[in-house]
């Protein structure tokens, strides 16, 4: 039992680095294909843009603004993980910070 | 004489298998016209509610459609416990239609708060293998209707596997007593992207234990099969979904189209190839 919970420490471990590759950038853990985690890395962003905008169709107008899409960049640096709850949440998070950005911007900060 | 009448008749009970959807709002009209669906597959993450569930699914259920609960987020591959609200959830979902089978997937979705939004492949080693399991037999046990599981479509693999993915669903399968989801657009990408013998994967697996077959279309992309779910059904797909017809009995095949959703004459061909494979 004790060399099991172990063992599920060091996979919890290992499954962490290679989130932390496939989704904040960082270097691809020992073993893995580099440039196969970079390929992942890219399709999971692209998923997750798309599944935000299908839950938000309003985002695909929004994000035709490139200083939206610069925003957007920023929010997912700073938000590596999709919400735990889905892309509708995702998104609304998005849009949620999107305002905020706005206004910073719109009083001068 | 009377006995190869008999054992033609029987060939053709089996090999027909019902035909099945997944349902998208998208396409809750074209699922509404054609009365030979008789089932469809609601992903269980798009329903938090029981009362968000649409007037066109319950129309469904009268109608006498199988309404089959998918999740994908359960992270049943994760090496921490799953989430037992998510596991409620398919239960709930389950208990509310009458289904006699929830599915979800051999897949990580996160660790320690990152979450990936998709389904990730599995170390396949002894240790995570025991992890692996102890996660479905808890969710078995707290839904209390059978959980089907589902391989995935990867492009990348973890290194120092022990075992090949087919072993390693077989292992899984016979160690929870869990039924099979073959997804055959998923083991396509795999074949393609990991390269391995598509043939040698299907001989490998307890066909016994399959409940149902999932098809989708994909794309190329610098070389990779990306299972995109939005974009025509591969020859090759349906080349496989023959072969394994002859392999063993196919009880239930079914279609999953997620966006770009084409004229419905496209998805009823594609329905057409299902049935006729």
């Amino acid at each position: 039992m004790l060399e099991q919970k172990q063992s599920r420490k060091e996979l919890a471990s290992e499954q962490k680095k290679l989130l932390e590759a496939l989704l904040a950038g960082a270097k691809a853990p020992d073993g893995f294909n580099q440039n196969d985690i970079e390929t992942a890395s890219d399709a999971l962003l692209r998923k997750r843009i798309r599944t935000m905008q299908r839950a938000h169709p309003q985002l695909q107008k929004i994000l035709d603004n490139t200083s939206n899409r610069a925003i957007l960049n920023s929010f997912i640096k700073a938000n590596p993980s999709c919400h735990p709850d889905g892309p509708r949440k995702d998104g609304k998070a998005f849009l949620f910070y999107l305002r905020i950005r706005r206004w910073l911007t719109h009083i001068g900060l | 004489m009377v006995a190869d009448a008999v054992a033609v008749v029987e060939a053709a009970a089996v090999a027909d298998p019902e035909l099945g959807i997944g349902f998208r709002p998208e396409l809750a009209h074209f699922i509404a016209n054609r009365s030979d669906i008789s089932f469809v597959e609601i992903a269980a993450e798009d329903f938090v509610h029981l009362q968000c569930i649409p007037q066109a699914l319950r129309d469904l259920k009268k109608r006498g459609v199988t309404i089959i609960p998918h999740g994908v987020s359960l992270s049943l591959g994760g090496a921490e416990q799953i989430d037992k609200r998510k596991v409620s959830h398919l239960r709930a979902l389950a208990e509310y239609f009458d289904s006699p089978f929830v599915s979800e997937h051999i897949a990580f979705v996160r660790a320690d708060k990152l979450d990936s939004g998709h389904l990730l492949p599995v170390k396949r080693t002894a240790s995570m293998l025991n992890v692996v399991c102890e996660n479905i037999l808890s969710a078995k046990e707290h839904l209390g209707i059978p959980l089907i599981l589902e391989n995935i479509a990867s492009t990348f693999e973890w290194p120092g596997a022990e075992m090949g993915e087919a072993e390693f669903v077989h292992a899984i399968l016979e160690k929870t007593d869990c039924g099979l989801l073959l997804d055959l657009s998923n083991l396509f990408a795999n074949s393609h992207n990991l390269r391995f013998d598509a043939t040698e994967y299907l001989e490998e697996l307890p066909l016994q234990r399959l409940e149902y077959v999932h098809m989708a279309g994909g794309i190329f992309k610098n070389g990779l099969y990306h299972d995109s779910h939005c974009h025509p059904l591969r020859e090759q797909s349906v080349r496989r979904l023959s072969q394994l017809k002859k392999m063993c009995t196919v009880p239930r095949v079914m279609l999953e189209r997620d966006d770009k959703f084409p004229p419905s004459t496209e998805i009823e061909n594609e329905l057409g190839e299902l049935l006729c494979a």
